[in-house]
């Protein structure tokens, strides 16, 4: 009897697991979603290795073998419209800016940070070629474009505050990448918080000029934004072999970039999304793309997203402050920095 | 003993008159107590994804948050006093536009047919031409607004004043009428009940576009909030913008029925039922 109870577990666990192997079975495709296009709406996102990633056809490739499908949406609506999209469990992958990541798990999405993506990226604020605006101060009371619900908007409330500002000082309008050029050129706004590469860019298309840039801050601050890479828990708990695939291919991509021997590589592809390669040289002169740009999940990295989720809480643009430990999922980092050997090719801050 | 009958049954008409307007009400609130049952299930037994849907009583709690906090005032107002300015504009100018085509038959071949026309392109349909002419700004608000307004207005009161029969117009005639007593007495009067359905469809028009423009230019409105909401994955904000622009559509609407109701006093009620 003592036996055969024995023995029904051990049948029992053996069927479990063979179960268990069925359910990691394999995706038929996986969906992966970027918040942001290309100069003029094209699906083609420049900056950082997650863009390289898409643009390369890293995980096309990864997966070819395998016979699994790999799509990729790009959001014109930016994080928010992510979000949306993953609500509705239509994406498995994502990228996504500080704020939208945070706002989406507080609402209760159900999807983990795997990797960093960026952090600190320089915010910039454009104004029309023949602006009289020279600085934040003279912002109050104008109308001035917050992509909102994106990581940019954190940011900009974050440098207004460090200027005396808040949102209601001005007359904020809600612009995205597309709809902000065409209302810049047209000087139908006084200013535009977006990143330093779009700035630049507009400057070398002559319909705008950087007065602000966030790692230029006279007051010494460095007020940049931030973005990782997150997964959703029902993928991770269904794939995880397929979750640390795609883990690790980012890191490849992410090691590339590390290597300052392949800035210009970068540059270039990124110059697809239709800002030049020029500007992006320009905008990453004494920039370390290791440092700004590390996937690690360390304790910075950590320290930036608890300071953001008390600060969405404190500004009311979330209602629930995020727990950042459970939000963080590290192992699939660990696991592909040991199978690669990148153990070393970023420092932890 | 007739008196008495004839009291009672009196007391029973305005019973029964009382009773059916109670039972109006009542009806009238089926639909929209069902969905709100419906909704509070769908949403707390996760028929849907309570993040898509939040329940009615989050969204009843945002919507008295919203109204303590003093936002939802701020931007009700702004869109109130963006439509109130782009009626005044868009209802007076489809007003002469309307009454010159009713009566003149040059203006009315010059204009009638472009106006049909234009009438049939909805709103959005004007937004990417008017971007590029306008641009991202509030006059491209104003102008949106105003245009949906004039339109049906124009259109409407075009189509009532030429509506009005014309044995009413010989009688003028045979009276002498002066032009402006046969517009006081004859052509208004008939014509009132198509003008005001072109008012009422010019503030649908108008609080339809208002709020689409809202969503793209404007850093203030209930466009704006809801749009703010959608940013931030707060549906429950998005929800609240919903049903209050409902709402004030509604309110608005019921007041132009009564300002008919007041201008058609003089008339029977069973021509008024017409």
């Amino acid at each position: 009897m003592k036996l055969s109870g024995r023995l029904s577990i051990l049948v029992l666990a053996v069927a479990a697991s063979a179960l268990s192997v069925r359910a990691e079975d394999k995706p038929k495709v996986i969906r992966f979603g970027y918040p942001s296009v290309g100069v003029g709406g094209i699906p083609v996102p420049g900056g950082g290795w997650t863009t390289f990633a898409a643009t390369q056809g890293i995980f096309e490739q990864e997966f070819k073998k395998d016979g699994i499908e790999v799509t990729w949406d790009y959001f014109l609506g930016a994080g928010p419209a992510l979000n949306e999209s993953y609500a509705n469990d239509l994406l498995d992958v994502g990228f996504l800016g500080d704020l939208p990541s945070l706002v989406g798990r507080g609402t209760g999405l159900d999807y983990r940070i795997v990797l960093a993506g960026n952090r600190n990226s320089t915010t910039a604020i454009s104004v029309p070629i023949d602006s009289k605006v020279k600085s934040i101060e003279d912002l109050r009371g104008k109308r001035v474009g917050i992509f909102k619900g994106t990581a940019t908007q954190l940011t900009a409330d974050r440098v207004l505050a460090a200027h005396g500002l808040t949102e209601k000082d001005l007359k904020v309008v809600n612009l995205n990448q597309v709809a902000s050029q065409a209302a810049l050129a047209a000087r139908d706004i006084d200013a535009i918080f977006t990143s330093s590469a779009q700035a630049l860019g507009w400057e070398d298309a002559s319909i705008g000029k950087t007065i602000y840039l966030s790692d230029k801050d006279p007051k010494g601050l460095n007020l940049g934004s931030n973005g990782s890479v997150q997964i959703s828990q029902r993928f991770i708990d269904k794939y995880p072999t397929y979750a640390q695939r795609i883990v690790n291919a980012l890191l490849k991509a992410a090691a590339l970039e590390a290597n300052p021997a392949n800035r210009d590589l970068f540059f270039k592809e990124w110059a697809k999304s239709g800002i030049a390669y020029g500007t992006w040289k320009r905008d990453n002169v004494g920039k370390d793309l290791a440092r700004i740009q590390s996937p690690l999940l360390d304790d910075e990295f950590r320290t930036i997203y608890k300071g953001q989720a008390a600060l969405i809480k404190q500004l009311g643009l979330g209602r629930k402050e995020v727990d950042i430990d459970e939000f963080f999922d590290d192992r699939f980092l660990k696991e592909g920095l040991k199978e690669l050997h990148l153990e070393n090719t970023w420092k932890a801050y | 003993m007739s008196k008495i009958d004839s009291k009672r049954s009196h007391a029973r008409t305005v019973l029964a008159a009382t009773g059916s307007v109670a039972l109006v009400v009542a009806r009238s609130l089926v639909l929209p107590a069902a969905l709100v049952v419906l909704w509070h299930f769908a949403s707390t037994r996760r028929w849907v994804n309570p993040i898509i849907l939040p329940p009615p009583e989050v969204v009843w709690q945002t919507l008295q948050d919203e109204w303590a906090n003093g936002d939802l005032a701020l931007h009700t107002k702004a869109s109130l006093v963006r439509l109130g300015l782009g009626f005044l504009v868009g209802a007076g100018s489809g007003l002469l536009v309307g009454v010159g085509m009713g009566l003149s038959r040059k203006v009315e071949d010059l204009l009638s047919v472009p106006f049909q026309v234009v009438n049939l392109v909805p709103t959005l349909g004007w937004l990417p031409v008017l971007i590029l002419l306008i641009g991202l700004n509030e006059k491209l608000a104003a102008a949106l607004i105003g245009q949906s307004i004039f339109i049906a207005v124009a259109l409407n009161t075009y189509r009532g004043i030429r509506q009005v029969p014309l044995a009413q117009m010989e009688i003028a005639r045979v009276y002498k009428l002066s032009f402006l007593q046969t517009l006081r007495k004859v052509v208004f009067p008939a014509a009132i009940p198509q003008i005001f359905t072109g008012l009422r469809a010019g503030l649908a028009n108008g609080w339809i576009a208002l709020v689409v423009v809202e969503l793209l230019v404007c850093s203030e409105g209930l466009g704006y909030l809801m749009s703010q909401g959608r940013s931030l994955f707060q549906l429950d904000l998005v929800l609240v913008g919903i049903l209050v622009v409902g709402t004030i559509g509604w309110s608005l609407d019921a007041v132009l029925v009564r300002l008919e109701r007041y201008f058609r006093r003089w008339q029977p009620k069973e021509s008024r039922l017409a």
